[in-house]
C-alpha cells in the first residue's frame, strides 16, 4: 500500500485565503464569527455566522458566475488555489488516473432558495432555467473535474457535518490502493441562505448571541455554551503519492495516514460516546497507531451541549490516562461550522497545527464544565507542542463518523 | 426602434464582455463563448428584454442570425394572435 502526501492546500474560509494566513489568525485566537448583516437577518432567532470576503465577481466572468451557485463558486477557486499551491504540472499526470472527491452536506442552498422565492414568493414560473444544473449536489465536483479535465473519479460525498472528512477519507483509501495517481479532496458549503439559516434556527442548535461580544458567541467545551454558529467556505487538497511527491520536490505539508468510518446508528443527532470512540479507534487501526503515540486532536467541538461532553467522554474511552496529555482543540469558535466542509477546513488547520508545532486555541471557554475537564487550550494558542501524529474528528447528523490522523511530513 | 438584432446585441453585450463590432448575424454563438448552457440563459434574458415567452423549442441554434430568427418568429406569432383577438393575449411580464 502507498503512502500519500499532501501537497496542495486551497482555501475560501471566514479566517482567510491562504493557509498561512488562516493559521496566523487561528493561533491569535481571531474570530470570523459576527451578527449577520443581510436583509433577512430580523427573521433568524440566532443571526450569527462566519462569512467569508469572497466575492465570485472578482474570480468569474459574468457569463459563468451565473452557471455558478455560490458553493461550485467556492469549491472551484478552492481547488485551482490547491492546485497552484502543489506546484503540479498537470501535463505530466494521467488525468485519467486523476480524481475529485468533493463534500458538501446543503450544496446550493442559495440557488435553491432563489428559486423556491420565484415560484412561492413571487408566484413566477420564471425560475432561472439552469437551476437544475447549478444545485445538483455534484455540481462543485463537476467544476472542478471538468476545469482541471481530471477523468478519473468524481465523486461526491454527503453525510452531513463528516463529508469532506469522508471525501478526503476516500480519496486516500484510492489513491493508496493505487487506483488512481492524484486525487483533490475536500469540501465546500454556502449554507448562509435565508432557508438554510431558517431551517438551522429551527433544529435550536445555534449559539445566542453573546450579549458583550457576538465573535465570542460559540463556546466550545464552556460550560455556557449554547450552540454552534454556522459558516461558509471550501478547503481542498491535493493528495497524491509520497514517493511521486519526493520524485518532483514537491512542498509535502503532511502525510495523511489513517481514516477511520463508523456509523452510529443510535440516533439521528444525539451522539454518542460509542459511536465517536469507535470512529477514532477505526483511525488509529488504520494508520496502525497506538493511542499513545497521537499528540493532539482537533475536536469535532461544535459547541453544542450535546457534543461536547459526549466527544470528551469519547476522547477518555479512547486515550485512558493520555487524554489529559494530548491538546484537544476546538477550532470552530473561531471559523464557525463549515458544516460539509468542516472537516476539510480542520483537517487543513491540522496540517499548519502540525507545520507550526504548536495548538490551536479553544477560544470563549469562560466557564469550565465537569463534563468537559480535558486540555482544551483554552483562549490562549499553546506553541511548541511536539506534534508528530494527529487526529481531526468528524461528527455528523446521521451517525457519519469519521476520523483522519496526519502525520508530520519529517516523521517517516 | 431598434431592430430586433440591435436588441439582442444589447442584451449579449450586458452579459458578455464582447468587442461588439465582432457581434454580426452571422457569428456564431460558440465563437462568442456561448456553448448549450448558455444559450438557455440567452434565450431566459431574451424573453426578459423582448418582453415575449418562447413555448416552442427554438431548434438549432448555431448564430446569433438563428437567435434572431428565432425572436421575429415568436413576435409575428404573437402579433397574429394578437390581431385575431385583440383583447386576449399579450403576454404578461
Amino acid at each position: 500500500m502507498r503512502r500519500i502526501a499532501v501537497t496542495g492546500i486551497g482555501l475560501v474560509s471566514p479566517l482567510g485565503a491562504d493557509a498561512s494566513e488562516v493559521s496566523a489568525a487561528a493561533l491569535a485566537g481571531i474570530s470570523a464569527i459576527r451578527t449577520i448583516q443581510m436583509p433577512f437577518a430580523d427573521r433568524v432567532i440566532s443571526p450569527l455566522a462566519a462569512p467569508t470576503s469572497f466575492d465570485g465577481a472578482e474570480h468569474f466572468e459574468p457569463a459563468q458566475l451565473r452557471m455558478l451557485d455560490r458553493v461550485s463558486q467556492f469549491a472551484i477557486v478552492a481547488a485551482k488555489r490547491a492546485l497552484a499551491d502543489s506546484r503540479i504540472d498537470l501535463e505530466q499526470w494521467d488525468r485519467e488516473r486523476a480524481g475529485v472527491f468533493v463534500g458538501t452536506g446543503h450544496g446550493a442552498s442559495h440557488t435553491l432558495d432563489a428559486g423556491y422565492r420565484t415560484i412561492y414568493g413571487e408566484r413566477s414560473d420564471r425560475i432561472m432555467p439552469l437551476t437544475v444544473l447549478m444545485a445538483m449536489h455534484n455540481s462543485p465536483a463537476a467544476w472542478i473535474g471538468g476545469e482541471m479535465r481530471f477523468k478519473g473519479p468524481n465523486l461526491t460525498f454527503s453525510t452531513a457535518c463528516s463529508s469532506s472528512a469522508v471525501a478526503i477519507g476516500e480519496a486516500w483509501l484510492r489513491l493508496k490502493r493505487g487506483e488512481i495517481d492524484l486525487a483533490i479532496a475536500g469540501g465546500a458549503e454556502a449554507p448562509l441562505s435565508l432557508g438554510s439559516l431558517m431551517a438551522w434556527s429551527a433544529m435550536r442548535t445555534l449559539a445566542r448571541v453573546d450579549p458583550t461580544h457576538a465573535p465570542a458567541s460559540c463556546k466550545p467545551f464552556s460550560k455556557n455554551r449554547s450552540g454552534m454558529v454556522l459558516g461558509e467556505g471550501a478547503a481542498l487538497v491535493v493528495l497524491e503519492p509520497w514517493e511521486r511527491a519526493l520524485q518532483r520536490g514537491a512542498c509535502i505539508h503532511g502525510e495523511l495516514i489513517g481514516y477511520g468510518l463508523v456509523t452510529d446508528t443510535e440516533h439521528m443527532t444525539r451522539p454518542s460516546v460509542v459511536g465517536q470512540a469507535a470512529a477514532m479507534r477505526a483511525a488509529l487501526v488504520s494508520a496502525t497507531l497506538e493511542a499513545s503515540q497521537v499528540d493532539a486532536i482537533n475536536a469535532h467541538g461544535t459547541g453544542t451541549q450535546a457534543n461536547d461532553g459526549v466527544e470528551t467522554a469519547a476522547i477518555r474511552a479512547v486515550f485512558g490516562r493520555r487524554a489529559d496529555a494530548i491538546p484537544v482543540s476546538a477550532t470552530k469558535a473561531m471559523h464557525g461550522h463549515l458544516l460539509g466542509a468542516a472537516g476539510a477546513l480542520e483537517f487543513v488547520l491540522s496540517l499548519m497545527a502540525i507545520r507550526e508545532q504548536a495548538a490551536f486555541p479553544t477560544m470563549h471557554l469562560d466557564v469550565s464544565d465537569p463534563e468537559c475537564d480535558l486540555d482544551y487550550v483554552a483562549n490562549r494558542a499553546r506553541r511548541n507542542v511536539s506534534i508528530r501524529n494527529m487526529i481531526s474528528s468528524s461528527f455528523a447528523f446521521g451517525g457519519t463518523n469519521a476520523v483522519l490522523v496526519l502525520r508530520h511530513p519529517e516523521a517517516a | 426602434m431598434d431592430s430586433t438584432f440591435e436588441r439582442l446585441k444589447a442584451v449579449l453585450l450586458k452579459t458578455y464582455p464582447l468587442d461588439p463590432s465582432i457581434v454580426r448575424l452571422d457569428q456564431p454563438l460558440d465563437e462568442l463563448g456561448i456553448d448549450s448552457l448558455g444559450v438557455g440563459l440567452l434565450l431566459f434574458d431574451v424573453e426578459d428584454a423582448f418582453k415575449i415567452k418562447f413555448s416552442a423549442d427554438p431548434g438549432p441554434i448555431r448564430t446569433v442570425g438563428d437567435v434572431v430568427s428565432f425572436i421575429d418568429g415568436v413576435l409575428e406569432a404573437q402579433h397574429r394572435e394578437a390581431q385575431a383577438s385583440p383583447v386576449s393575449s399579450l403576454p404578461s411580464s
